[in-house]
């Protein structure tokens, strides 16, 4: 048996959902209690009541971004997002299975979703969950980059090694520019860069939705990808893809998992001592959202600071994690909206370094504020 | 007091129509509210989050008429069932009445609504330049008015005293719907009764508090820390002795004994030589002129430690920290399941109360990782075990009630931080006509017995 919550309370401080209501059952805590006794491994066998099983925990439980602050700072390192996924997987809900087939199926189709969404009048989708959607969507379709803030090139180059890029579902339906822009920055730093087109999904939103199965295969086939590639080093611009290919090792051979844990690199992190030059059309004042995913150690936020003075107000998680998009939109874009009120408020440019954070800020932030990857506004110096 | 194990349907209507969003009576939400860190529970008819002192009023006044049991609840870290149901009743949740109202440079206090954040108002003090010391180790995840109810202590209490030391105000809604202020901003009133500071530490048995106006000071510029090793327990009370002869006043003073240096060893790399035994770690603070040369005075004290290390600032000091901070998650190489003591004893008793509990412990099979705020002669008694032995379980709850009736002969404190709750055996420490006399002041705030029953004395 796993020891469980011991509801010392540290983690409503840092829950981003909690922060949104204030009351104890939206806490992580208050999830705990509530799925814990329902968990094989958690629960200590005894009958849960009718009233408290899992069709009636669910609506309370599922209300969770999968930002995994609560673990951080847990005594006991206790993941709720983890334990709504093994939830979820135990108590598969047709949501899941849309989600699914949103992320793996239609994802050709996401430019189109966001060019019907533009069709939509705002004024049909002012709030709640049909909002969220629309503006999420909307935000698939991407704005023109604007002439480069920050010119990158490298003070010496790297000894050539290869590197594959994952550019995450995101990026491949509708941002490719992004995973072009990567190429060069890799390029003019003396990698040699591999094509990752035949990378799927990173499944850590399939994870979160308990759909492990389908989560399995997705790695299982980015794992065949790279060893047929020759096991060369990967990189990826987006912190959530990091998060959970960094989840990989755990499902691997010892060996190979060593050598994947080493070789998998957020792409800032491989552009390694860079000469950074701020050009005349960066912005005064630029917002910066960390992504909750990068757990703690964001590698862009020292490269942009190289060139930009950036500001990043009071760190809210932007609500984009998990499946809350699906299980609750109204919510997800309300934290969304929390986030970007929080950020400085003279910053009508903001930045980030994780494709689900851009496309979530983008569709909230309205007409004053622009949210971008930070590739957006990067260029190799000529 | 009330028996009831329900609402009636006619109560549930009211409440629903007359409180809306603020009430909730839905099974799952009830659960949450059905215990706290004391991992108890009981069972709750309702949760009531009321959004200010008028409408609270409303709802006691109803309580009492309808004889309605009231728990009134923080954040819920209480470590005595301090928030447990111990009848049926309504849990009033004070969460959504967090504003802090004013932080005041020139008055030098805080107005703030109880169920503030201790960590986040210490930070917008710090933003002013002002300082809100109470530090229990859990001040993250409280609430101020659980703080005030339960006359948290932390670390610093060696300098700086504890919560009721900067109370200077209270408002609150008693049973019966009363709104009653008493106290003020001013740090020194001694008009009537200090009804105020008679609420600390009264695990909401009086009124639910619904404003606060605390006492600030200035922030310290700077603090410093010393992490400092001896052969045994002995050594380091000794040395710590010294250091209040010599007239230094730390802010923290915490001390390990040797089985909190067995598990830091089992559970990761210390940097102290195998002949450290026991622990000293003290922090000194004051401003950036004083602490370096305060710094010399502590150590000039501390060289007849084995070993010893150093840090000026909090970065330097944070590596010293998070070698204390390790104990509590280290501890479980001990045993899966925990019960805690926070007992207190005169200071000079320290030493003899501690070796005195694991004589106890040791009788019983038990490792005691004793640890805590040596300034106060407050003790963190922690017993590990395994849960699913019935044998284990057993000797480790005898040994928790041996502790219980040994640190009361050393003129101690069952409880120095946590509160009675509804765990601790008062009647132990309180003779009765003292307890009666207690009994009585409650009576005058609640005469019908509506709040927080059979908790704290
Ligand atoms: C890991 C851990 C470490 C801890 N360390 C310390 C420590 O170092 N020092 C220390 O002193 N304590 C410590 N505690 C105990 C606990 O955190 C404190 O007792 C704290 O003050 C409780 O605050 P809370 O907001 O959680 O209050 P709660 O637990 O919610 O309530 C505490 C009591 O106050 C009453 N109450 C709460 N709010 C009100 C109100 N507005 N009006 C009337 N009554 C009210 C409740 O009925 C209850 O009796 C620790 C607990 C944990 C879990
Ligand atoms: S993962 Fe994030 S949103 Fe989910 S419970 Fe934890 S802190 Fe809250
Ligand atoms: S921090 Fe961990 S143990 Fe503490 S209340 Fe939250 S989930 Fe429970």
């Amino acid at each position: 048996m796993k020891r469980g919550c011991t509801q010392c309370g540290e983690c409503l401080r840092v829950c981003p959902v909690y922060a949104m209501f204030r009351r104890e059952e939206y806490a992580p805590k208050g999830k705990r209690i509530l799925m814990e006794p329902l968990d094989p491994e958690f629960g200590n066998g005894q009958p849960v009541p009718d009233e408290l099983v899992w069709e009636r925990v669910r609506k309370l439980s599922r209300l969770c971004a999968g930002c995994g602050r609560c673990a951080r700072v847990c005594a006991r390192k206790l993941s709720t997002a983890e334990l709504l996924a093994d939830a979820r997987s135990r108590n598969p809900h047709w949501t899941q299975f849309m989600w699914q087939m949103w992320i793996r199926a239609m994802g050709r189709l996401w430019p189109m979703a966001g060019r019907m969404a533009m069709l939509i009048p705002r004024g049909l989708s002012k709030s709640g969950d049909f909002a969220g959607l629309v503006n999420m969507a909307r935000a698939l379709v991407a704005r023109p980059a604007p002439s480069p803030w920050l010119r990158l090139a490298p003070s010496k180059r790297v000894s050539p090694q290869r590197v594959m890029i994952f550019s995450g579902c995101t990026a491949q339906y509708a941002r490719p520019a992004w995973s072009a822009k990567a190429a060069r920055l890799l390029h003019c730093w003396g990698y040699e860069v591999v094509a990752g087109d035949a990378f799927v999904c990173c499944g850590g939103t399939l994870h979160h939705a308990g759909a492990y199965k389908a989560e399995a295969g997705v790695r299982e086939h980015n794992l065949r990808v790279w060893k047929e590639a020759g096991k060369p080093l990967v990189a990826t611009f987006c912190a959530s893809c990091l998060h959970s290919l960094r989840s990989y090792g755990g499902h691997m051979e010892e060996e190979d998992a060593v050598l994947w844990q080493e070789r998998v690199f957020p792409l800032s992190r491989l552009l390694a001592d860079p000469v950074v030059t701020r050009t005349a059309d960066a912005p005064g004042q630029v917002g910066y959202h960390e992504p909750c995913h990068w757990d703690g150690q964001d590698w862009d936020m020292p490269l942009l600071a190289h060139g930009l003075a950036l500001g990043k107000g009071k760190g809210l998680c932007c609500g984009m994690g998990g499946i809350l998009k699906m299980s609750d939109a109204g919510l997800s874009a309300a934290m969304a909206r929390a986030c970007l009120a929080s950020m400085p408020s003279d910053a009508e440019e903001i930045l980030t370094g994780c494709s689900g954070c851009v496309l979530q800020l983008a569709g909230e932030a309205g007409d004053k504020r622009t949210v971008r990857h930070w590739l957006d506004v990067c260029d190799i110096a000529d | 007091m009330s028996t009831r194990t329900s609402l009636s349907d006619e109560q549930g209507r009211f409440l629903a129509d007359t409180f809306g969003d603020a009430i909730s009576l839905a099974p799952e939400v009830l659960r949450v509210y059905a215990s706290d860190a004391s991992l108890k529970t009981g069972t709750v008819l309702a949760v009531y989050r009321p959004r200010n002192a008028e409408e609270l009023s409303r709802f006691m006044r109803w309580a009492q008429q309808e004889n309605v049991t009231v728990h009134p609840r923080g954040r819920g870290t209480s470590l005595s069932g301090g928030c447990v149901p111990t009848v049926p009743g309504i849990v009033v949740s004070m969460l959504g009445m967090d504003r802090i109202i004013e932080i005041s440079d020139t008055d030098f206090v805080a107005v703030v609504e109880p169920g503030v954040n201790t960590a986040d108002l210490q930070a917008e003090c710090a933003k002013k330049g002002l300082f809100y010391p109470p530090d229990p180790a859990s001040s993250k995840a409280t609430s101020v008015g659980g703080n005030v109810m339960t006359c948290a202590g932390g670390l610093r209490a060696v300098k700086y005293g504890v919560t009721r030391d900067y109370v200077l105000g209270v408002e609150a809604v008693l049973p019966g719907g009363d709104i009653v202020r008493f106290g003020g901003r001013c740090h020194k009133d001694v008009m009537g009764l200090d009804m105020a500071r008679l609420f600390v530490g009264s695990e909401g048995t009086l009124g639910i508090v619904t404003k606060l106006c605390l006492k600030l000071l200035p922030l310290p510029e700077l603090s410093a820390s010393v992490l400092a090793g001896y052969a045994s327990l002995d050594d380091a009370m000794q040395s710590m002795a010294r250091v209040f002869r010599a007239g230094i006043l730390p802010c923290a003073v915490e001390f390990m004994n040797e089985t909190v240096l067995e598990v830091l060893t089992r559970t990761g790399e210390v940097p102290w030589p195998d002949t450290v035994r026991s622990l000293l770690l003290f922090q000194i603070d004051g401003s950036s002129d004083s602490v370096p040369h305060d710094m010399e005075r502590l150590c000039r004290q501390l060289d007849d430690a084995l070993w010893r290390i150093q840090g000026l600032g909090r970065e330097e000091e944070a590596r010293l920290w998070a070698i204390r901070r390790r104990i509590s998650a280290g501890s479980y190489v001990l045993g899966p399941d925990r019960i805690g003591g926070d007992m207190a004893v005169p200071r000079g008793s320290l030493l003899a109360a501690l070796r005195r509990f694991e004589e106890i412990a040791h009788a019983n099979g038990k490792r005691l990782i004793g640890f805590g705020h040596a300034g106060d002669g407050n003790i963190h008694a922690n017993l590990h075990y395994d849960a699913s032995d019935p044998d284990d379980a057993a000797r480790t709850q005898r040994t928790h009630r041996e502790l219980d009736r040994a640190v009361l002969e050393f003129g101690g404190s069952l409880s120095g931080e946590h509160g009675a709750g509804c765990l601790k055996d008062v009647s132990l420490q309180i003779p009765p006509r003292e307890r009666e006399l207690m009994q009585a002041v409650r009576r005058v705030f609640d005469p019908t017995g509506i709040l927080n029953p059979g908790k704290a004395y």
